[in-house]
């Protein structure tokens, strides 16, 4: 992701109290959000701000001395090492940047991703879909906001309600009397009426022929 | 937003144009964001894209096209405004996306 907004201090320091903080770049890891990278983007950020990493440990049985290390030492696929990063760190911001990682170890998994993703949506304020996808699922967060995660659901449900309200009217039987030429050519009335009858969320049909008949 | 297409999709239908404007607006605006650089936030900006988008939905008849063009660009007007509100009249795309999609997360737990 690119940085862009920087933390509000106080939220930085409550969230990484009890976080071992290391003047250094992450180490090897998987990044649990997007992590797309704008040269330009990055290093105006640099100029005033620090680059801020938090590394969530996976060590179920506490074995890891310094987790930093342990980090750097595993493969990639080992999948102990989780990031959330203002943006994808490359060998090249060393030298524009300066870098803060923050480490933290924890016994379950799924603790390690949850905290990544509450840093992520309520102390950086990226939204939900732009996690990685395995990690909303791996933390639950699928099932507490589904919209995060898959809109099919939704989308049926907009279909449905915008076919039948945009059906309703034309359903209803029109009142003797009326007829679409009638509404054709008091046009201006019966746009007054759609408009007044959606301000006050009452049935249009209804409304115009208050309205509308003379 | 990786469903973008599939609710695009649903903005085409004309029911769904007219009855959730806000809604077709902002993936619109979303997606016709530009990757990187700088955006202007201008309502009129996005009239030719509405308009162009009108022409590809199937089975419209012009009064059709009037309302729902209306629709949207009142939607648009209003959002625009409220980005303004939050990250200025100039800012950086990625901002803007960003803002864009929390409108649009708002936007989708609504009710109906």
């Amino acid at each position: 992701m690119t940085p862009l907004n920087p933390a509000r201090f106080k939220d930085l320091e409550r969230f990484l109290s009890g976080w071992e903080r290391r003047e250094a770049p992450p180490p090897p890891g998987v990044y649990v959000a997007v992590a797309s990278y704008h040269s330009k983007l990055v290093e105006d950020y640099c100029v005033r701000y620090h680059l801020i990493y938090l590394v969530a440990v996976y060590d179920r049985d506490g074995t890891c001395q310094d987790l930093y290390q342990c980090c750097s030492s595993q493969p990639r696929s080992d999948g102990r090492c989780f990031i959330f990063g203002d943006v994808e760190w490359r060998e090249e911001l060393a030298e524009k940047c300066r870098v803060e990682t923050y480490l933290y170890r924890f016994r379950d998994i799924r603790d390690a991703l949850k905290t990544l993703l509450e840093f992520g949506m309520h102390v950086k304020g990226i939204p939900c879909t732009e996690f990685n996808i395995d990690v909303l699922r791996a933390t639950g967060w699928c099932d507490v906001d589904p919209i995060c995660c898959d809109v099919s659901a939704v989308k049926e449900k907009i279909v449905e309600e915008a076919t039948s309200t945009y059906r309703q009217p034309q359903t209803q039987p029109m009142p003797s009397g009326t007829s679409d030429a009638s509404e054709e050519a008091d046009d201006g009335c019966a746009e007054l009426a759609r408009r007044a009858a959606e301000a006050l969320g009452i049935d249009v049909s209804r409304l115009r022929r208050c309205l509308c008949r003379t | 937003m990786p469903h973008i297409d599939v609710l695009l999709e649903a903005c085409k239908k004309k029911e769904v144009a007219a009855a959730r404007p806000r809604l077709c607006a902002l993936l619109l605006m979303y997606k016709h964001l530009p990757r990187v650089g700088v955006v202007y936030l201008r309502t009129t900006a996005y009239r030719t894209l509405v308009q162009k988008w009108l022409e590809d939905m199937p089975g419209l008849t012009g009064e059709d096209k009037r309302v729902i063009m209306q629709k949207l660009m009142k939607a648009i007007g209003e959002a625009v405004a409220e980005l303004k509100k939050k990250v200025g009249g100039v800012a950086p795309t990625a901002t803007l996306r960003r803002a864009v999609l929390r409108l649009l997360l708002e936007e989708l737990r609504k009710p109906g």
